[in-house]
């Protein structure tokens, strides 16, 4: 088991000042509400929006306020296209970065994460802002396009191999498609696990998440046995992280070669927990993160601003934990 | 079986998928289709291949599981229980080793983009099939090494050879499970550089066999080195096909044309599943009948009724013998496990629920009787021309305690409305045919045929009145009908029913299963059939879209005043006049089951073209009130196709829909056109 509670965290809200100040911010604009105020309220020697073409909003209602970053061109590409822009912008190994994920698009918070790794960045922040409530509650839609495939996120997969047990770890969002989705594509997976955000990100978000979870096929009951659901704060991706790890040692005590699929669909510190879990695994880890190929996604799907946390990424102590089990 | 049968707290109907079945329960479970003994359709000798495609539950998966390796074993422990035999000598009176493989379990998704080309993930792909592939068969032989002295003896030396096909093999690998983990470490090595391109900008991987070198090479080392393995078929069998892109099923189709005996292919996936037919180099086609044949397994059933009639049960009957529910169990125990009521005319069931109740101000006579003033004053009911002919015409129409028979009354008297008949003169006969069928309600006639036709229709219509929400689809007979030829489609239905009752139930044992049980049962497995529609990108909304509008339109027949046409499940259209995109959209409803096309077309009345016949699967029935057995078709001119597939033109499908509802509306009846437009303006 692997404990990924030595990383530093840390929660703030708009009332009170950032506590931490950065030499370089970078957001992404999706247009809602708890981005734009935590855009304005940190303190940075350079702050940078990232615009995602996937959530097609139109140049009218980009932000004026700082320049532009168009992350086109894939999930990947997009990626190391902002790492290029960081690097052009001075040493990014020792840049006091920020980026804030809460309108990053999921397969690229894992991404970029891997790639600051790649270019030799000790730590950075990634700073989550958590909403009021979203727009239309359990029914938020966070795909406006239709789903085209079910992928592994580029540099998040894993080494297959036969005959082997498989485990699907899946963190429901509230958007029922992509959920849907996901179970379809692994629908031959037999053993399944639910990890589910609580504490939520707010109080009524839990039911509204269960709600959406279960309501997958059949509204009776027995659906309810048939999947091992885990818990693991909304907002804290070290949590996550923690939870998916005591997953795998659960499962590989029973079964030492399983091969597993995560599937964070929730909030998007599920994804970075997720994506901190699979740098720790080793070169042959047997798990890779999923995640649903959507044509456009929905911006603007929250409202207001509760609390913000600062997760520090300490790739030190990833490392660290990678000779573990 | 003497007892009835009764269920318990356990759903025996909980697993409905192939893929979550035990190698055990599949064994268990297996039904042979009534005359397919020996497997015929799948002839696992044959060294031609097979694509087996269906809807989704269509029985694939059980079929090639079936098939597979570790099934064979099984049986073959069955039947020689004292296991004298070994394994291989069993194999090689089955003459074929099933060599089951899940594509999906290859992750086949990630062979594309990152800045390489298509021909370098081709190559790629191609190459890790083949390690794949050859582990699949090299765990079995390891498997089948274990109890089998003659494969013992040979194994160095068919490792050996194995290490020949490969390029720069290390020389010292000596046994299977030597090889085995070479293999593993060179997929393994693929993996990790498709997983590290991104961050270290190339793909090294040195590529050592070339197609089918492994696939068809290993099969002929074990023919020639093995004895056993001499008259043996290696029966490749690739699940999930459509999770393959179109290069990667274009590498496949390759190996198919390119295959070498002793190896063959059997290829499942959904009906949509192929993306190309195309084969490397010059990009030829494989031909159906000559490079491969295909087996609908859906069709199959859809085609004998008296075939999936008896498989059904034979199904449904083998699940609850396995969940212990009893020995021996006939369909008759099966069907009585289901609240059944009779839904004639006379039954007491429907005169109970809505025998006498129709007589208030909101009742059907009383709605008549508005339309007919109505049509009076408007000066277009023939023959009506005070409130005593009405009142006349009223009584006419009226059978006490009847009222099933009342509301035929009524559709045949806005049938006679409709042709411009003296209503009248057109009641008193039918309050005579009405008279007559009672006294002999079996000797054919046009009001018998009447009863016959639309009696569903209407008592649809009488328990809609009553706002009953009842489906009216009761017992095994109609959820076998209702399945339209999918295995899975049964189960899930009788899953939902299940779940339900034993939901509902306030004890531990149920006899019979209630007709709200069903009811809630068959609304569940509608929902469960919309929500299988999977990746379809941009079409997904336009197919949904278009279902849920045909649905709409067929209800508003069914509930009309004069429904066009009875018992309407479906629609014909010159399909070759549609726009590709809608062409394209009609398929993929068909091939995800939401449409069944109707096996024979016919000939469009004025334009003397061939029309293709759709209906909607029957399993959707319960969300819009529709019948489960089509009796009616109506044709749909090629535009109305195009706009109720086109979800953008919900305006014109407003208008549509609105003349539709016209034309069966007294007392205007979309002003009796003889053949509108339904989307220009009445």
């Amino acid at each position: 088991m692997k404990y990924f509670d030595y990383f530093y965290r840390d929660e703030f809200t708009l009332a009170v000042p950032c506590p931490k100040q950065w030499d370089v911010f970078l957001s992404a604009w999706d247009g809602s509400e708890r981005v734009q105020s935590v855009f304005g309220h940190v303190q940075a020697g350079i702050k940078q929006w990232i615009v995602h073409p996937e959530y097609r909003i139109a140049a009218d209602r980009l932000p004026d306020n700082a320049p532009l970053l168009h992350a086109g061109g894939g999930e990947a590409a997009s990626m190391i296209a902002v790492v290029a822009h960081l690097q052009s912008l001075g040493d990014i190994t020792a840049m006091r970065l920020c980026v804030d994920i809460t309108g990053m698009l999921r397969p690229q918070i894992a991404i970029l994460t891997r790639l600051l790794k790649h270019r030799g960045v000790e730590e950075f922040d990634a700073l989550y802002s958590q909403p009021k409530n979203y727009t239309h509650r359990e029914r938020t839609r966070f795909s406006s396009g239709e789903v085209s495939d079910v992928r592994e996120v580029t540099g998040f997969e894993g080494v297959n191999s036969q005959g082997v047990e498989q485990i699907l770890i899946v963190a429901p969002g509230f958007d029922e498609v992509m959920l849907r989705e996901v179970f379809s594509h692994k629908a031959a997976v037999r053993n399944q696990y639910q990890l589910f955000g609580l504490p939520s990100l707010q109080a009524d978000m839990y039911q509204q998440n269960i709600l959406q979870a279960y309501g997958i096929d059949t509204p009776t009951p027995a659906k309810e046995a048939a999947y091992r659901k885990r818990f693991a704060s909304a907002s804290d991706p070290f949590a996550v992280a923690n939870e998916i790890s005591a997953i795998v040692t659960e499962v590989r005590q029973r079964h030492k070669r399983a091969r597993f699929y995560v599937a964070p669909l929730g909030p998007k510190p599920q994804m970075l927990g997720s994506a901190l879990y699979y740098l720790t695994e080793t070169a042959d880890a047997a798990l890779s993160i999923i995640y649903p190929v959507v044509s456009a996604h929905a911006s603007g799907t929250s409202t207001g601003t509760s609390r913000i946390s600062i997760n520090t990424i300490d790739f030190r102590l990833v490392d660290a934990l990678s000779g573990r089990h | 079986m003497t007892d009835r049968i009764h269920l318990g707290k356990v759903n025996p109907f909980a697993v409905t998928a192939a893929v979550d079945l035990s190698d055990e329960q599949i064994l268990k479970l297996w039904v042979s289709v009534s005359g397919d003994h020996g497997h015929a359709s799948f002839r696992p000798k044959s060294p031609m291949p097979i694509f087996l495609l269906g809807g989704k539950g269509s029985g694939k998966t059980h079929l090639m599981r079936y098939h597979s390796f570790a099934l064979q074993r099984l049986r073959h422990e069955e039947a020689d229980r004292a296991g004298k035999k070994e394994a291989v000598e069993c194999l090689a009176k089955d003459g074929y080793l099933g060599i089951y493989v899940l594509l999906g379990n290859l992750n086949a998704e990630r062979f594309q983009d990152r800045n390489q080309t298509p021909e370098v993930w081709k190559a790629i792909f191609a190459y890790y099939l083949e390690l794949w592939l050859a582990q699949e068969l090299l765990h079995i032989l390891s498997a089948l090494c274990a109890d089998d002295e003659g494969i013992r003896k040979a194994e160095p030396e068919v490792c050996s050879a194995i290490l020949g096909l490969v390029d720069a093999a290390p020389p010292d690998l000596d046994s299977l499970a030597k090889c085995l983990d070479w293999l593993a470490h060179l997929q393994a090595q693929i993996d990790r550089a498709i997983n590290n391109v991104l961050f270290e900008g190339r793909l090294d991987i040195h590529v050592r066999t070339t197609p089918g070198q492994l696939i068809f090479g290993i099969p002929k080392i074990l023919r020639r080195r093995i004895p056993r393995f001499r008259d043996m078929m290696f029966l490749y069998q690739l699940d999930e096909f459509e999770l393959l892109s179109e290069h990667q099923q274009q590498h496949v189709n390759t190996l198919v044309r390119k295959r070498s005996l002793p190896s063959t292919f059997r290829i499942g996936g959904r009906l949509w599943s192929i993306k190309t037919l195309k084969t490397d180099g010059d990009g030829e086609e494989n031909k159906e009948g000559s490079e491969f044949e295909t087996l609908y397994l859906d069709r199959r059933f859809r085609h004998s009724k008296v075939k999936w009639n008896s498989f059904a049960y034979k199904i449904v009957q083998r699940r609850m013998e396995v969940a212990g529910l009893g020995k021996n169990i006939e369909k008759k125990d099966i069907d009585g496990l289901f609240e059944t009521p009779l839904l004639s005319w006379d039954s007491p069931f429907v005169r109970e629920r809505v025998g006498d109740r129709s007589r208030g101000s909101n009742g059907h006579m009383a709605r008549f009787k508005n339309k007919l003033v109505g049509g009076a004053k408007a000066g277009v009911a023939a023959g009506v021309n005070s409130d005593a002919t009405v009142a006349r015409i009223v009584s006419h129409l009226s059978v006490d305690g009847y009222a099933l028979l009342e509301k035929v009354n009524i559709l045949l008297l806005y049938q006679a409305w409709y042709r411009n008949e003296d209503l009248l003169k057109r009641a008193s006969q039918i309050a005579d045919e009405c008279r007559a069928f009672r006294a002999r309600p079996k000797k054919q006639g046009r009001y018998q045929r009447a009863v016959q036709h639309y009696g569903s229709d209407m008592l649809a219509q009488l328990f809609r009145e009553e706002r009953k929400k009842q489906s009216l689809h009761y017992g095994m007979k109609s959820f076998i009908r209702m399945s339209e030829g999918l295995p899975r489609s049964l189960l899930t239905l009788i899953k939902q029913v299940f779940d339900w009752a034993i939901y509902n139930a306030a004890t531990d044992r149920i006899d019979v299963v209630p007709i709200r049980d069903q009811d809630l049962g068959l609304l569940d497995s509608a929902d469960w059939l919309l929500t299988t529609m999977r990746k379809s990108g941009e079409h997904e909304v336009a197919i949904r879209t278009a279902i849920e509008r045909l649905g709409t339109m067929f209800e508003t027949n069914r509930f009309a005043d004069k429904p066009i046409e009875c018992s309407l499940l479906g629609f014909s259209t010159r399909e070759r006049d549609l726009r590709p995109v809608t062409q394209e959209r009609l398929r993929l409803a068909e091939q995800h089951s939401f449409l069944i096309r109707v096996a024979r077309g016919g000939v469009d009345r004025n334009t003397r073209q061939r029309v293709a016949k759709f209906q909607l699967n029957a399993l959707l029935s319960p969300k819009w009130s529709l019948p489960a057995a089509r009796r009616g078709i109506v044709p749909l001119k090629p535009e109305e196709v195009e706009i109720i597939f086109d979800p953008a033109r919900e305006h014109d499908f407003v208008t549509l829909h609105r003349n539709w509802s016209d034309r069966m509306t007294a007392p205007h009846f979309g002003r009796r056109q003889s053949q509108p437009d339904l989307f220009s303006s009445p």
